[in-house]
């Protein structure tokens, strides 16, 4: 057995977090911030922190889009218990815009997240797909060819022209 | 959940580069109607405003 695929007991058992005290979880409380204002205002510091705002720069400068990390800001929020995850999702386009506008200022190169790849390129499942129908056709045309050498078509047959031929046979009939 | 995000931000784009049209419609009840309305145009008018911003930043420079 690949040791790789051994099952590991060193996970939650199924249920294991139903089993904890009802509201024991800062998220099984009732969120802090209850309005779409209010998580916008709650995140707006966060941008004027020096020390986050060079790491967030320094994540988009590695090629992160900025919506993984609104998606991380937004479920820290929610794990904290400061909003519930819909508030989040609504404030979600404003941090975005607040992220776009702190990497122009300090003219960092940076990708939304929400880009539609225009020329994409064909996965290799898919180029495997191509060359085996691409082999099936070949299979089939040198198929066709053997057969066509095999029976060659028999050339037409001149019309006897002898004494024994019947009537019938002689006008091609 | 980035998906959702996605779809979140482009709807909001959409809305901001359509021209406005306001087509939400006012109960008499005691209890007002809920209208989605209302925070999308809060949300709405944070994003012109950080836009706003940051055209006024890329002048500058």
């Amino acid at each position: 057995m690949n040791p790789s695929k051994e099952p590991t007991f060193d996970a939650p058992i199924p249920g294991q977090s139903l089993t904890g005290e009802l509201g024991s979880k800062p998220w099984e409380k009732p969120p802090k911030l209850n309005t779409v204002n209010e998580v916008i205002e709650n995140y707006m510091p966060a941008f004027e922190d020096k020390a986050m705002v060079t790491e967030i720069l320094n994540q988009m400068e590695s090629g992160i889009p900025i919506i993984p990390i609104v998606n991380l800001l937004i479920r820290a929020g929610v794990m904290d218990g400061d909003h519930t995850l819909d508030t989040g999702l609504l404030a979600a386009p404003v941090l975005i815009e607040m992220l776009i506008n702190v990497a122009e200022a300090s003219d960092v190169k940076y990708k939304i997240g929400n880009e539609t790849k225009k020329n994409v390129e064909p996965s290799m499942s898919a180029i495997a797909l191509a060359l085996r129908d691409f082999d099936d056709v070949e299979e089939e045309t040198t198929l066709e060819e053997e057969v066509m050498e095999a029976s060659p078509m028999e050339p037409p047959r001149e019309p006897s022209m002898g004494l024994m031929t019947k009537r019938g046979e002689e006008d091609g009939i | 959940m980035s998906q959702h995000i996605i779809k979140m931000y482009n709807k909001i784009d959409a809305q901001i580069r359509k021209a406005p049209t306001n087509t939400s419609v006012k109960s008499n009840g005691l209890i007002p109607k809920r209208d989605s309305s209302d925070e999308d145009a809060d949300i709405i008018h944070y994003i012109k405003q950080l836009r706003k911003m940051r055209e006024g930043n890329n002048e500058s420079k």
